[in-house]
């Protein structure tokens, strides 16, 4: 008997096999992807600190940077990550598109690479575009993102997989119309 | 004068992590009870730019069961420090860590650690239980680690070289089985770990590790240990599949005779909305005359559960587990968990 | 004064007072008016000495009072916003939000620019080598701090706290005691400075109270030697017209005195019973209607002296032919030259244009230096009249001078420009007992000049002199009326 409700268990579970999970799933059912896509969208660009000799990052490395698997830059720096409040269009996008998770699933995340020790630092949060700025001015190892009409020449814009954000095929994109 | 920043400021950080349950099950002597898990604290501290100071202490009741050897009371509370490592990390490619920690056996040992918080099911599988709860394996080291990435592009290949005191060797135990102060032998315990992290499967991580230890047990030739061990997970948001595979080999010095322990689980679990369930089966197959853990014998079985996020720092479980033993009826039990962290 | 100078003073007293007194009374002829001028202008000039060295004392007041306040205001700000630098960097440190320690960090870097603004502004206004040296430290020394300053930034930024105290320990404190040392050495430049400048300022006040007492006294003294000397040329100016007017009342009563003697005499005869026959009777009758013509001319002239006293002329102007003033003249003045031996020479051009003058006016001013010439004449008794036209001296304009020339006396140089004085009469005429009563010249430049000419005069001692009437020329429509002068009733006195 037991043995019949294992296997029907096993056979459940492998029917819901993640077929429909590739790389960077969707967070939860709550949000509507269809509904983002509709509307009007601007490149998120990846900032730096202009000390930073990095120009370029493939979509993977991001996401390890992003997820915190990645702690120091080659040049021996450590790598800052600086996040936007939860609930920020701009962050939405980068848990979407880089980190493929939700809130909850990155705080856990984190927690869990904390604990056994993996992560080093929890992300630095904050509030607006210009202390986004303001940090990764002030940091050496410090990475974030911004809209591309939040730059200025205080920050440096590195390439995705060689693309810059005006070019075509740029995968990282928010929402214009931001829900700030 | 010019100002001073404050000396005495700190930066350590807490984080606590608890568990109670409600268990019973059907082997004869055990009641149904409710228990107070570990209370987990987890602390850290940023030394300096460098430096990391990591550490759990582990408030826990019950006595101790160390191979087969009970030791402590019942339901009294011990506390045990069972992390206390000071890290630095120089690059990706190198990070030392000094003290006690989880040897890098496998994945299980080093993904989780004394919380029930973190992990899917109410408790580690059988391969990878504490020793100090009946666990088969050198759960804890004392010593000192090196890990890094390996340049390998798209593989994210990775290694792990510890070094340590082992675990303490003699039988009947009945002192602590990780030798946090004094080995009880000159000779050291070696694990080198290598593991791939490949870019083009998200989430996927597969390993393999060999761990090497010189066992002195009371009044027999010292034995030779080497834990063979190799994973495949693949841990994704929702989703997660967990395999390990393990041989722990025992050679008695001078003699021919080596006693082999396979033991693997496999673990599967899907999140819907805040409800995730799971499945686990796992297998452990100790021989009867095996000169160290003797007690164990064959243990296997499945276990059934359903975890439930009552919110972001406190989930519900409810596992179901059967464990057949050799030469003796199998055991049902049902656990009910609250786990949490603060 | 000791008494040497007293005495020396005293021994020279003589020389100088009428010294002095000859100044003065050149001056005076010149009218005291001159002399205030004078002194007005003086005292202008030390006042606006006096005025322009107030107001340099009070700019250099000014500019160090500015200079200190600024200085002052310039260390404030600079202290204030290296401290606002480094407090801004450690509150960051009070926080572990994000938000709040980039905005400490933001406050940072903006008092730094402030800092680095100001020591720019202090390096710009340095005015010696040492200021200029003490701006490069303290802009190093400001720029070692901000590189630790930096990077103590970055470690709390990051969360390492620890590596940040440490840092700051370490780099920051000592780099900060550096700049706080600088601005120490700024503070007492300035103060060397300030101080500096109020010893100037003590001295320049002090010079300038000295120049104001100099000056003040000195301007006492000129103006007490100018009030004295105006004083004393009045007084002699005074002593003077006395004098004249004794003279003149001296001469007048001798020519009055001596045709009234004459005419009692002949009186007297007459009454006695002395003067019998009819030819004798004519001769006292030709002496009495004589002498009383010559009173009568002498009175005649005093009345018409006094007439043009007050400067306004009864004279009216007429076109009249040079020829028949000439003639007029030689007519009316025929008698006196030959009475006198003198003979009337006439130099005449020819062509003449006719002139504007008053018909009475023109025979009394050419009797009267006839007149003169024959008195004056000496031995050699020929006098000459000429008549000729020449350049007036203003544009382009000509005038016609009629000249009597003597070969007299002549008049010393040092007399010529008070010969038009009235009552002026020569101390030599005196001597040589040629009576007159002073008035003839002045007369004749009155009404010269009442007649918009002049009288010019060149002489020579024992030479003679020419006495020279210029005359306006009668333009356009008054050149065709001009007419011959009626003959003069009464012959001027002598």
């Amino acid at each position: 008997m037991l043995r019949r409700v294992t296997a029907i268990l096993i056979v459940v579970a492998l029917t819901g096999w993640p077929k429909s999970e590739a790389a960077g799933s969707p967070a939860r059912s709550s949000e509507t992807p269809s509904a983002e896509q509709g509307a009007a969208a601007e490149p998120l660009v990846i900032v730096v600190n202009r000390s930073n000799p990095i120009d370029d990052l493939s979509m993977a490395e991001l996401r390890r940077i992003f997820l915190g698997s990645r702690s120091h830059w080659a040049n021996g720096r450590r790598i800052t990550l600086v996040m936007r409040d939860p609930g920020e269009p701009e962050r939405k996008t980068i848990l979407r598109d880089v980190c493929g998770m939700n809130e909850d699933q990155l705080k856990n995340h984190f927690i869990h690479g904390l604990f056994t020790g993996e992560i080093l630092l929890s992300p630095k949060i904050l509030s607006t575009p210009a202390g986004v700025r303001k940090f990764i001015f002030n940091v050496p190892g410090a990475i974030g993102y911004l809209r591309a009409s939040d730059l200025d020449n205080s920050i440096k814009v590195v390439r995705i997989d060689e693309l810059l954000p005006d070019d075509r095929g740029y995968k990282l994109r928010v929402q214009s119309q931001a829900g700030n | 004068m010019a100002e001073r920043m404050d000396l005495s400021k700190t930066l350590l950080r807490i984080r606590g992590f608890g568990d109670i349950s409600l268990h019973g099950d059907t082997q004869k002597g055990d009641t149904t009870s409710f228990s107070l898990g570990q209370l987990d604290l987890f602390v850290t501290s940023d030394v300096s730019d460098k430096f990391r100071f990591l550490s759990e202490i582990v408030f826990e009741g019950g006595p101790d069961n160390i191979y087969g050897a009970t030791s402590g009371q019942t339901n009294s509370f011990s506390v045990d420090v069972e992390r206390y490592l000071l890290q630095y990390s120089h690059n990706d490619y190198f990070n030392l860590s000094a003290g006690r920690g989880h040897t890098a056996i496998g994945y299980y040992n080093t993904a989780y650690h004394h919380s029930t918080w973190l992990q899917t099911t109410t408790g580690r599988p059988f391969l990878f239980e504490f020793e100090d709860r009946g666990g088969i394996l050198p759960i804890h080291t004392v010593g000192v680690t090196a890990s890094g990435a390996i340049p390998s592009g798209g593989l994210g290949l990775h290694y792990v070289a510890e070094v340590g005191n082992g675990r303490a060797s003699r039988t009947p135990l009945v002192e602590e089985p990780v030798q946090n102060e004094i080995d009880d032998q000159n000779h050291k315990a070696f694990n080198l770990a290598v593991f791939a992290r490949p870019e083009s499967i998200t989430g996927l991580q597969t390993g393999f590790s060999i761990y090497r230890d010189l066992l002195a047990p009371v009044n027999t030739p010292r034995i030779g240990e080497t834990i063979l061990a190799a994973h495949a997970v693949l841990i994704r948001p929702k989703y997660e599949w967990l395999n390990e595979a393990l041989l722990d080999r025992h050679a008695v010095n001078g003699t021919t005779s080596v006693f082999n322990t396979p033991g693997f689980y496999t673990q599967v679990s899907k999140q819907f909305g805040d409800y995730r369930p799971y499945l686990r089966y796992q297998y452990v197959n100790v021989a009867n005359n095996e000169p160290i853990f003797s007690d164990v014998a064959l243990q296997h079985g499945p276990s059934l559960g359903l975890r439930f996020d009552a919110s972001e720092s406190v989930a519900l479980k409810l596992q179901y587990d059967y464990t057949f033993l050799r030469s003796q009826p199998g055991v049902n039990a049902l656990n009910l968990q609250i786990g949490f962290t603060f | 004064m000791t008494k040497r100078l007293k005495f020396a003073f005293n021994r020279r007293q003589p020389y100088l007072v009428p010294f002095l007194d000859r100044f003065l009374a050149a001056a005076s002829r010149h009218n005291a008016t001159v002399l205030l001028f004078l002194v007005c202008c003086g005292v202008t000039v030390i006042g606006a000495i006096v005025i322009s060295d107030l107001k340099a004392a009070n700019s250099e007041a000014q500019k160090a009072y500015s200079g200190s306040v600024h200085g002052l205001q310039q260390i404030g700000e600079l202290q204030y916003e290296t401290q606002e630098t480094r407090r801004a960097t450690l509150y960051a440190l009070t926080t572990s939000d994000s938000n709040l320690q980039v905005e400490y960090a933001d406050q940072s870097r903006n008092a730094d620019q402030r800092v680095k603004d100001g020591i720019a502004e202090y390096g710009s206004q340095a005015k010696r080598p040492e200021e200029s040296e003490l701006a490069c430290r303290l802009a190093r020394d400001w720029n070692n701090y901000l590189g630790v300053r930096d990077e103590v930034l970055a470690s709390i930024l990051e969360g390492s706290t620890k590596e940040a105290v440490s840092l700051d320990l370490s780099g920051g404190v000592p780099a900060f005691e550096r700049v706080r040392q600088d601005l120490n050495e700024v503070k007492r430049l300035y103060g060397e400075d300030a101080a500096r400048s109020q010893a100037n300022l003590v001295a320049s006040a002090r010079r300038s109270t000295w120049r104001l007492v100099g000056m003040h006294s000195f301007t006492l003294l000129i103006s007490g030697a100018a009030v004295w000397a105006i004083e004393r040329s009045r007084m002699l100016s005074a002593i003077q017209l006395a004098k004249l007017q004794m003279e003149f009342v001296a001469s007048v009563s001798h020519e009055l005195r001596t045709p009234l003697a004459v005419l009692s005499s002949a009186a007297d005869n007459i009454a006695d019973g002395l003067v019998v026959g009819k030819s004798a009777l004519r001769k006292y009758g030709a002496i009495l209607q004589h002498q009383s013509r010559s009173m009568g001319q002498l009175v005649d002239e005093i009345l018409l002296f006094a007439s043009t006293e007050d400067g306004t002329s009864n004279y009216k102007l007429q076109p009249l032919q040079v020829s028949t003033i000439i003639e007029s003249i030689v007519i009316e003045t025929e008698g006196l030259v030959s009475r006198a031996g003198f003979a009337l020479d006439l130099q005449i051009d020819p062509n003449l244009p006719p002139v504007l003058v008053d018909v009475s006016g023109v025979s009394q001013c050419l009797y009267n230096l006839i007149s003169n010439a024959v008195k004056y004449g000496g031995d050699n008794r020929r006098i000459a009249l000429r008549a000729f036209t020449a350049p007036s001296g203003q544009g382009s304009g000509k005038d016609v001078r009629i000249s009597v020339v003597d070969r007299g006396i002549g008049i010393d140089s040092s007399e010529i420009h008070r010969i038009f004085d009235p009552f002026y009469r020569s101390p030599r005429v005196n001597v040589a007992q040629i009576h007159g009563t002073g008035l003839g010249l002045s007369l004749a430049k009155r009404i010269a000049e009442s007649m918009g000419g002049k009288i010019s005069v060149l002489s020579e001692l024992s030479v003679g002199s020419t006495f020279t009437l210029h005359l306006q020329i009668a333009k356009g429509e008054d050149a065709q009326t001009a007419e011959a002068p009626p003959r003069s009733a009464a012959s001027p006195h002598s």
